[in-house]
C-alpha cells in the first residue's frame, strides 16, 4: 500500500499544494505565517479509489474554493493523517441479519475516515480534521435519550478478499456473539470508533478489531475493543492512535432495531 | 443635675446593663456573619447536588431563618415580652395572609416547580401563545427571553396551572411540514421525491426514519405530512433549507402545489362571468379599453 498519501510533505512559501483522499480533494496553500486550507467532495464514483498525495496544485490559487485560515508561525511541513469519526458509527447491514443463539459472526465494514491536518516539523500544530466524505446522522437509542452517530449503510461483508480498496476508509473487523438465548436479528449495531486505532495493511488501511457481545434485546452489551492489529494482511505500525483511551471492554447498548412509536 | 446624670450613668454602666449589652453585640455581630458563613457552606457543599433554584432556596432559607431568631434573641435580651410580640404577629400575619394569597400562592407553586423540574435555566418552552429561552426560576416567577428579545414574566402559579410545552427536554426533535399536492399528482411519486430529499440532506436524521403520510383527501389538494427528524439545535436550520429543498424539487420534477380555486357567479340565474385572457401585450390592453 502506497504510505506516501500519509507523510510529512515540505510545503515553500506561497506554495499551493493538492492531495486526494478518496472523494475528498483538499488544497493546502502556505502565506506569510499563515496555512490556508480549502476542500471539496467529488461526487464521481471513480474518485472513490483515487489516493493521490500532496503535490504541487496546478493553480497558485485556484478559484471557486472557500478557504479556511491558521496562523501557525513558521510551519514549512504539513502532514496528513488518517483517524476515525469523531462520532460512533451506526453499521446498517444491507441485508439483516440473523444469528442463532450461541453463534457467533465475523464482519467486515469500511469505516469512512477523516483527514487530520497538522503543519510544523518539531512542533506540531494540528489545523482541522476533514471527513473524506459527508456522512449523514442518525440517532442510535431512543427520542429521550441516546447518541448521535454517523449512518452507515453497508453490505457487511463476510469476507474481505473481494471488496474494492478505498483509501477513504478503514476495514473494521467486528465480531458479533450471540450470548443470549434466543436469536438476534441484526439490523444495526453501534461501534464506539473513537477507541479505535488505525494501521496500515499490505493493501489498505485497517482498524483494530470489535467484539460485540450480545446478551438480549433489553440488556447491555459488552463491547471488546483490541489493543492489537488485525492479522488479517501484515502490520507493522500504528498509522493514527484513539481519540479516546481504549477500554478493555465497556457496557453498552450497541445492538437495537429501533422501536418507536411514530405516533397516531 | 449632678446627681441625675450620676444616678443615669450609674444605670448604663451597672453590670446587668453591660451583660445585655455584651450578648445582644455577640448575637448581632457574630450571629449575623456566622448565618452567611453556614449558608455560603451548605450552599457550596450543594451546588452539585441540587438544581440552582434548589441550592439558592436553601442559601436564603437559612439566611432568613436565622436573621428571624437572631432578631427574637435580640429581642428577648432586650426584655421585651415575645409572647405579645408573637401574638401581634400572629394577628397580623392573618391579616398580611389574605392580602397576599396571590404571592403565597406563587411561592408553593415555585416549590412544586423546583421539585418536579419540568424545565430547566436554558429551556426553551411554550406556554399558551409565549414561546422563549428561560433565564430564571425565582420564588414567584420564572423569567423567558423571547426570540424578538422581549422579558416575559410567568407567575409560578401559572405555570402549575397551565400546560407548559418544553421543545427543548429531548435532544432530538421532528420537524412536521404539511404540504398539498395536485389531484393529479401521483403520491408514490411525491413519497419517493420527499424521502430523497430528506435522504440527501444531512441535516435529517436516518433514524429515526422520515416519514410521508398521506393525510385527506382535502378541498384542493392532496395533503400529506412530511415528518423529518434532526438533532434540537438543528431545528430551525433544517426547516429553513428543506421548506426551500421542497419547492426546488417540486419545481424541477413538475409536481404542482396547488392554490384553491373558486367560480365566481353572478347568480344562479345569469350566466358566468365573461373571462378574456390576457397576455400582456399593449395591442390587447387597447382593445380591452375599447371594449370598456
Amino acid at each position: 500500500m502506497d504510505m506516501e498519501l500519509w507523510q510529512p510533505h515540505q510545503i515553500e512559501q506561497d506554495q499551493c499544494l493538492e492531495a486526494q483522499v478518496g472523494p475528498l480533494h483538499l488544497w493546502l496553500r502556505r502565506s506569510g505565517d499563515e496555512i490556508r486550507i480549502a476542500s471539496k467532495h467529488r461526487r464521481d464514483i471513480e474518485s472513490r479509489l483515487k489516493a493521490v498525495p500532496l503535490h504541487p496544485a496546478a493553480e497558485r490559487k485556484p478559484a471557486g474554493l472557500d478557504w479556511s485560515r491558521w496562523v501557525c508561525g513558521s510551519c514549512d511541513q504539513v502532514l496528513l493523517t488518517p483517524v476515525t469519526p469523531d462520532r460512533p458509527v451506526v453499521v446498517r447491514p444491507e441485508v439483516p441479519l440473523k444469528i442463532p443463539p450461541g453463534r457467533e459472526a465475523l464482519f467486515f465494514f469500511g469505516v469512512p475516515l477523516w483527514v487530520r491536518i497538522t503543519a510544523g516539523d518539531t512542533t506540531k500544530v494540528q489545523l482541522c480534521e476533514e471527513p473524506s466524505v459527508t456522512v449523514s446522522n442518525i440517532w442510535f437509542g431512543d427520542p429521550m435519550s441516546g447518541d448521535l452517530c454517523y449512518s452507515l449503510r453497508t453490505r457487511a461483508r463476510r469476507s474481505i478478499s473481494d471488496s474494492q480498496v478505498e483509501p477513504h476508509r478503514a476495514v473494521c473487523p467486528v465480531t458479533i456473539h450471540n450470548a443470549a438465548p434466543v436469536q438476534v436479528d441484526i439490523e444495526r449495531f453501534c461501534v464506539h470508533v473513537a477507541h479505535l486505532s488505525i494501521y496500515p495493511g499490505t493493501t489498505r488501511l485497517w482498524t483494530g478489531g470489535v467484539k460485540i457481545i450480545f446478551k438480549g434485546e433489553d440488556e447491555i452489551s459488552l463491547l471488546e475493543y483490541s489493543e492489537n492489529p488485525p492479522t488479517y494482511e501484515a502490520v507493522d505500525k500504528v498509522l493514527s492512535k484513539p481519540r479516546l483511551p481504549v477500554k478493555k471492554s465497556i457496557l453498552k447498548k450497541s445492538i437495537g432495531s429501533f422501536g418507536l412509536f411514530g405516533g397516531v | 443635675m449632678n446627681e441625675v446624670l450620676a444616678i443615669s450613668w450609674s444605670n448604663v454602666l451597672s453590670r446587668e446593663f453591660v451583660g445585655t449589652a455584651v450578648r445582644i453585640g455577640v448575637l448581632v455581630f457574630v450571629g449575623f456573619p456566622l448565618i452567611l458563613t453556614v449558608a455560603a457552606f451548605v450552599g457550596k457543599s450543594t451546588r452539585k447536588k441540587l438544581s440552582p433554584q434548589a441550592n439558592m432556596l436553601i442559601r436564603k432559607g437559612i439566611v432568613y431563618l436565622g436573621s428571624i431568631f437572631i432578631l427574637l434573641a435580640v429581642l428577648h435580651q432586650s426584655g421585651y415580652e415575645l409572647t405579645a410580640l408573637l401574638g401581634a404577629a400572629g394577628i397580623a400575619g392573618i391579616a398580611i395572609g389574605f392580602a397576599s394569597q396571590t404571592s403565597v400562592s406563587n411561592i408553593i407553586s415555585g416549590l412544586f416547580l423546583i421539585s418536579e423540574k419540568p424545565f430547566a435555566v436554558g429551556d426553551v418552552i411554550q406556554v399558551g401563545s409565549t414561546k422563549g429561552v428561560i433565564l430564571s426560576i425565582d420564588l414567584l416567577s420564572v423569567k423567558l427571553r423571547t426570540f424578538d428579545n422581549h422579558l416575559i414574566r410567568l407567575p409560578n402559579e401559572m405555570l402549575i396551572k397551565s400546560e407548559v410545552r418544553n421543545i427543548t427536554r429531548f435532544p432530538i426533535r421532528r420537524l412536521d411540514i404539511e404540504l398539498g399536492v395536485a389531484y393529479k399528482e401521483n403520491i408514490q411519486k411525491v413519497r419517493e421525491v420527499l424521502l430523497d430529499i430528506a435522504d440527501k440532506e444531512p441535516l435529517c436524521l436516518d433514524e429515526p426514519e422520515p416519514d410521508v403520510r398521506f393525510q385527506n383527501f382535502g378541498d384542493s389538494a392532496l395533503e400529506f405530512l412530511y415528518a423529518v427528524w434532526c438533532v434540537r439545535e438543528d431545528y430551525l436550520k433544517l426547516k429553513k433549507k428543506i421548506m426551500q429543498q421542497i419547492k426546488e424539487r417540486f419545481d424541477e420534477e413538475g409536481i404542482e402545489i396547488p392554490f384553491p380555486h373558486r367560480t365566481l357567479y353572478t347568480g344562479s340565474a345569469t350566466e358566468p362571468f365573461p373571462i378574456r385572457i390576457v397576455n400582456g401585450q399593449s395591442e390587447d390592453k387597447e382593445a380591452l379599453r375599447a371594449d370598456n
